[in-house]
């Protein structure tokens, strides 16, 4: 599967929520779930890669998983899930939990989602 | 009355309680408080009715320091001053302006905005803006509503705006005329300040025609400097006969502490929601007759918790015009999506993976079934930062050796800039982008120069506003006038006009300059009476 099918196969994927995983397989993986988020999986690793170069330690798969991704995460519904990440994120910026890619303000999590998407 | 000094006799001595030097916002408005006294008054003008070349090209100058407007445009030499062409923004200093502030070098007035207040609503009226209401607060019966941002970080901050701004010298001009114990001299240049001989006391001014065919005297109990914050401090330093240094210089204040308002482009927001919601922040809106144009700003929690100087950012969008016409700006950047027009520096990726994230894949879904939920409203909005600057002794107003066609040395402005201006601005920008992210508006992209952390600026412009240069302290030391605007060491010479101001804040200075005039005709009724 070259580039341009995978992440036509992720907005499938993206469309369906992970539950269309969920039957495929018992238990989805962070990368399954992480990559449903996306749409444009390009856009993602780019900013993922950006964000990597100025914080390469972070650039630790499971480390990744355990801070941005909830508890249980692969056990939530999808809209719920969205709506943790979301939550998270709005905390990010009033706590001003902020990074800056190219002067963009980013939350960190969101940021960090696409680190993750980035590693895979 | 209004005479021309080029029609009167040569070496003219005219005696008057008060000589005010400069028919400007701030000339013009003490000569008018202080109409209906028994006080006798002459306002000396350089310039007539009209604008002229030649008189006007007295104010040529060098810029030495950061780019600046030619000297010359910057401010207009004729009866009015500079009201000829101003623009008509008003908004009074705000509270923490006045503060002392640790982290602001040489900051705070010796008296509070509240002092001021009185002065500010009778000054509302004399630039032709609405009334003293500038809490978003006071205009919400009014249905005019900002977003409710945290006062931990950002605030609202209003604006007034006249659409017809008071040109004082049209506005007033016929109530000088008629006054009887005003006098207006025109075409009448200062060319010196005249002290007694320990420099303790001033005598009076020596005045000139631009020609130099006509000179003469003014002789007055108390002298007033109202020339702008240009020229307040180049006819100090000129009137070096006595006091070699110039005149209220010994503590080599005189000149020093110039600020601007900084302008710069300080980012780029993307709106992922539909953003009319921000069209009050790009428009001016009209309530009860009063145009309002708003701002956010660092607020007042946020600035010492920060350590910034007071930054305002103003908001800018072609396409506010197009949603008041009923447009849906997204359907643009739609178009601008597929045909891949958007700019390589992360634009398209952060548009991308921000609205993925924002239920966007459901907008997508939904377009692939043919039903017509509506795009993610996208609209760049460009962010035009406004800026207190610090007060800084290297930034000054110095004399040159060129001189002008009276035979005055010409000015130097040293414009200078320091890493706590530019810091301010970022800081104030990054926190707009927490808060516009936070309440899941869109995403700011600072401006490129303003992302690295040092003192380098560009897209740098200021307002044509010039204040600081004899700045206002108790202390000598710090300052060249007291609370009163008395120069330090002089006992009966006075400075009005936005050289005064001990820091800037953000606000455009002339409503500021008209309430200080106010202050200091009622202080001095008190003192030239008694
Ligand atoms: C394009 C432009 C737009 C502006 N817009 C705004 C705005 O929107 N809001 C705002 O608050 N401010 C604005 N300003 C600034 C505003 O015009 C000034 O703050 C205000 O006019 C200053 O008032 P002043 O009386 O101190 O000085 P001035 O208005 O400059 O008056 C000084 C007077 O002194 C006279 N004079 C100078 N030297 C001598 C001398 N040696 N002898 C005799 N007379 C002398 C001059 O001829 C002049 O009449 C703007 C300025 C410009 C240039």
């Amino acid at each position: 599967m070259d580039r341009r099918q995978f992440s036509l196969t992720l907005v499938g994927y993206s469309l369906l929520g992970w539950s269309g995983l969920v039957q495929s397989s018992s238990v989805p993986s962070a990368t399954a779930i992480v990559t449903s988020l996306f749409t444009h999986y390009e856009s993602a690793v780019n900013l993922g890669q950006r964000y990597l170069t100025l914080f390469p330690k972070e650039a630790n798969y499971d480390w990744l998983t355990r801070t941005t991704l909830p508890d249980g995460y692969n056990q939530l519904d999808f809209q719920i899930l969205k709506q943790t990440l979301k939550m998270q994120r709005q905390k990010d910026f009033y706590e001003g939990n902020t990074v800056m890619l190219d002067g963009w303000i980013l939350a960190h999590t969101e940021a960090r989602l696409c680190a993750l998407l980035a590693l895979t | 009355m209004i005479n021309d000094f080029r029609e009167m006799t040569n070496e003219t001595v005219i005696e008057t309680d008060i000589c005010i030097v400069g028919a400007g916002a701030a000339g013009i408005s003490i000569a008018k408080y202080l109409n209906g006294s028994n006080i006798s008054i002459c306002l000396v003008e350089s310039g007539g009715f009209e604008f002229e070349e030649e008189t006007q090209s007295l104010y040529q100058g060098k810029n030495v320091g950061l780019k600046y407007f030619p000297l010359d445009t910057a401010r207009l030499r004729y009866f009015g001053g500079t009201t000829n062409h101003w623009t008509g923004w008003c908004a009074p200093l705000d509270k923490i302006d006045f503060e002392p502030r640790d982290w602001v070098p040489y900051s705070g007035w010796p008296f509070t905005q509240k002092d001021l207040e009185s002065y500010y609503i009778q000054a509302q009226k004399w630039c032709n803006v609405g009334p003293y209401r500038y809490q978003p607060s006071d205009w919400e019966a009014d249905n005019f509503k900002l977003l409710a941002l945290l006062p931990e970080k950002i605030s609202n901050k209003l604006w007034q705006f006249s659409p017809a701004p008071t040109r004082f010298g049209i506005a007033y001009r016929a109530e000088l005329e008629q006054a009887t114990h005003i006098q207006v001299l025109l075409h009448a240049n200062v060319v010196e300040v005249v002290s007694n001989q320990s420099a303790q006391v001033v005598e009076g001014v020596k005045i000139t025609t631009l020609d130099m065919t006509k000179t003469g005297t003014v002789r007055a109990k108390v002298v007033i400097l109202a020339c702008g914050g240009l020229e307040n401090p180049r006819l100090l330093l000129v009137s070096n006969r006595v006091q070699t240094t110039g005149l209220g210089n010994q503590n080599d204040n005189v000149g020093r502490f110039f600020m601007e308002h900084p302008v710069v482009n300080s980012g780029e927001l993307i709106t992922l929601k539909d953003s009319r919601f921000l069209a009050n922040y790009g428009n001016i809106t009209i309530r009860n007759g009063t145009h309002l144009k708003p701002a956010v700003s660092i607020s007042e929690i946020a600035q010492p918790k920060y350590q910034t100087l007071n930054v305002a950012v103003m908001m800018y969008s072609d396409s506010f015009k197009e949603q008041m016409e009923g447009y849906l700006a997204a359907q643009k950047v739609f178009r601008a999506l597929k045909s891949g027009k958007f700019a390589d520096n992360l634009r398209h990726d952060v548009i991308h993976a921000i609205t993925d994230l924002d239920n966007f894949a459901e907008g997508l879904y939904y377009r692939f079934r043919g039903t017509n939920k509506p795009f993610p409203h996208d609209t760049s909005i460009s962010l035009t930062s406004l800026s207190e600057q610090t007060p800084n002794p290297n930034s000054r107003v110095l004399l040159d050796t060129e001189k002008d066609k009276l035979g005055l040395p010409r000015i130097k402005l040293d414009w200078q800039l320091t890493a706590l201006d530019k810091r301010s601005i970022r800081i104030t920008n990054q926190l707009i982008g927490e808060e516009f992210g936070r309440m899941e508006l869109g995403r700011l992209q600072l401006a490129e120069w303003l992302q690295p952390e040092d003192d380098h600026f560009e897209t740098l412009t200021g307002g044509y506003h010039h204040m600081g240069t004899t700045r206002m302290s108790e202390d000598p030391k710090q300052g060249v006038v007291d609370k009163n605007c008395r120069v330090h060491g002089l006992a009966n010479l006075y400075i009005a006009g936005s050289s005064v101001f001990a820091t800037s804040g953000n606000s455009n200075p002339t409503l500021t300059i008209v309430a200080l005039a106010m202050r200091l005709a009622e202080h001095l009724k008190k003192q030239v009476v008694s």
